[in-house]
């Protein structure tokens, strides 16, 4: 047992080891500002989730809402293997402080993984009020094929609106699906040449922001990936970028043939399952494929499926239903022709 | 003299040729003073209103007629300044007593000086209490730099490839903030408190950059941040924040 000091014993030098905290000397509105600074510039959620587990008041200040509400889509980029309880406590936070990134992405993994409709939606919606493209082309694509609901459901006029409105805002998805809808009369009247004119409105905005990720980053990897197809213009067009939580959809499904016999969208960039048998419309030529949107299909045709489409002769005879999960015209007679674009 | 001057001012091709310049103020009830430009812009609003080249015709056409009054101007004539105002100069004195003479409009960059400045207050030398001589001579530097750039890119040369890489101040910043981790810390709180928004920052991104792509011990590692969670603590939030780990 130690005797008692009587005087109090002099402060430890400060070793090499023991400097002290250069944040203390920081009040906390700058520290929460050099947060905002990485929270909105993270590429993964562990830069940010890094800083929550070194110290009590970074802790803190880390999830102030300043913070939460300024993260970027990729700090938001949750793998699906990890997704918890606590992972979907940190989202509903960052929802909380108003991040319309984390409204989408917990909406789209409510209405789709964790099969909760109404409150996917609603918060979906609530990005989309305050104009997220891609939320607005979620919910329209939602609307097209009467998602979470039956057949009935399905509200053309709506879908068309909400397409429009992300097509505005440049979403190149939203164009092309619109591209499509005037195209083909569906949800909105016919315009077959200002259809086409979106088609090559579309394709000329993911020309240009390939062009600008290459003159950004000159990746070389990203130069010679080209998918190996001739877009419009003649020249090769790389995969675009998909959206964080189109890649958690994907790992989510899996393989995508769960036990339930529902599809997912056969285009690698897209994730959406189907909520309901037949949901999604099918390639007429061959069969095998299946897409949630016209603007998917499109896509796909032209990267991949282009090559490999095979008329199915055997499918054309037959009417009754085959042994691989249903053949038949998709729902309501929604026949795709292959060749698109 | 005047003659000589005046087509010196002229041939001047600097857009704000300002001191040579004279204005005419016309009072409510139609009486006419003519004053020198620095003279009227003491006001606020005047000097707003000439900034704003509302009024840069009429000088013109009016510095015609004047008559070289000092042997003041005649220096600011000569001077490549874009903005050709009497070279101000004000006195910044650090904690630790250092006085450092700068340019008005350099001193100007910092929001908390320019409120010293045009509430009257400055007529001796400017305190700043917070700010010790290092760190006080670094952000005159800065504010040097940024207030050059500034004023040699205001023909507004729009330059279609405005990629911040190509732009040469970029490099500069980059070079400045190559300073030990104390001094960039020093250097927060000094921007924080002169109110200088581009120092501010740059100063707080590049210690968000360091803070990413980290362990949560190399950050404690990178700034001695004391771990102050218990063995369970840590252990608990580790485990309530694994999902966004590989």
């Amino acid at each position: 047992m130690r005797k008692k000091q009587k005087t109090t014993p002099p402060p430890p030098p400060r070793t090499n080891a023991e400097e002290s905290d250069l944040f203390d000397g920081l009040p906390d509105d700058l520290v929460v500002f050099i947060l905002c600074k990485v929270s909105s510039s993270a590429s993964s959620p562990a830069d940010l989730i890094s800083i929550l587990i070194t110290c009590k008041r970074l802790n803190r200040l880390g999830v102030h809402s300043l913070v939460l509400s300024k993260a970027s889509p990729k700090a938001l980029a949750i793998r699906a293997k990890n997704w918890s309880d606590s992972a979907h406590r940190f989202l509903k936070l960052c929802v909380n402080s108003g991040n319309i990134e984390a409204s989408y992405t917990l909406g789209m993994i409510r209405f789709y993984c964790l099969q909760n409709r109404g409150s996917g939606a609603s918060l979906m919606a609530k990005a989309a009020i305050k104009t997220h493209a891609p939320a607005l082309y979620s919910l329209a694509v939602i609307q097209f094929n009467g998602s979470g609901g039956s057949k009935n459901d399905k509200n053309l006029k709506a879908g068309v609106a909400l397409c429009a409105r992300a097509a505005f805002l440049g979403h190149v998805d939203a164009l092309r699906e619109l591209g499509h809808c005037l195209q083909d009369g569906y949800g909105v009247r016919q315009n077959v040449a200002e259809g086409r004119r979106l088609l090559v409105q579309a394709n000329t905005r993911e020309l240009a922001s390939v062009l600008r990720a290459r003159s950004a980053s000159p990746d070389p990897s990203l130069n010679g990936s080209g998918c190996g197809l001739l877009s419009d213009f003649g020249c090769d067009v790389v995969e675009p970028e998909t959206h964080p939580v189109n890649t958690f959809l994907k790992e989510w499904f899996g393989s995508g043939c769960d036990g339930s016999g529902l599809r997912m969208c056969s285009h690698v960039g897209c994730g959406r399952p189907e909520t309901r048998p037949h949901e999604f419309r099918r390639c007429s030529v061959c069969g095998a494929v299946n897409y949630c949107s016209r603007g998917c299909q499109a896509l796909d045709w032209k990267l991949r499926h282009k090559m490999e489409c095979v008329p199915m002769e055997r499918w054309l005879e037959e009417n009754n239903g085959g042994d691989n999960g249903g053949v038949g015209g998709g729902d309501g007679g929604q026949e795709e022709v292959g060749e698109l674009n | 003299m005047a003659s000589s001057s005046t087509s010196v001012v002229v041939s001047n091709k600097e857009k704000e040729n300002k001191n040579t310049k004279k204005v005419t103020l016309k009072s409510s009830d139609g009486e006419s003073f003519e004053v020198d430009e620095s003279v009227a812009m003491e006001s606020q609003t005047i000097k707003h209103i000439i900034e704003d080249g509302h009024y840069s015709s009429l000088a013109l056409s009016l510095s015609v007629k004047t008559t070289m009054a000092s042997s003041s101007t005649s220096v600011v004539v000569s001077n490549k300044e874009k903005e050709n105002k009497n070279t101000k100069k004000v006195t910044l004195k650090s904690s630790d007593g250092e006085s450092f003479e700068v340019d008005e409009s350099v001193a100007m960059e910092s929001q908390t000086i320019k409120h010293i400045i045009e509430d009257g207050c400055a007529n001796n030398e400017i305190p700043l209490p917070n700010v010790t001589s290092g760190i006080l001579s670094r952000v005159i530097e800065y504010c040097k730099k940024h207030k050059e750039a500034a004023g040699e890119s205001e023909p507004s040369v729009t330059s279609y490839t405005s990629n911040s890489t190509t732009n040469p101040l970029t490099e500069w910043d980059t070079e400045f903030v190559k300073v030990d981790q104390n001094t960039l810390f020093d250097l927060i709180l000094a921007a924080n408190y002169l109110d200088i928004k581009g120092l501010l920052d740059l100063t707080c991104k590049t210690v968000a950059d360091m803070m990413k792509g980290k362990t949560p011990q190399e950050i404690r590692e990178t700034f001695h941040i004391k771990n102050d969670y218990t063995p369970e603590e840590e252990a608990e939030v580790r485990k309530e924040n694994q999902w966004a780990f590989e």
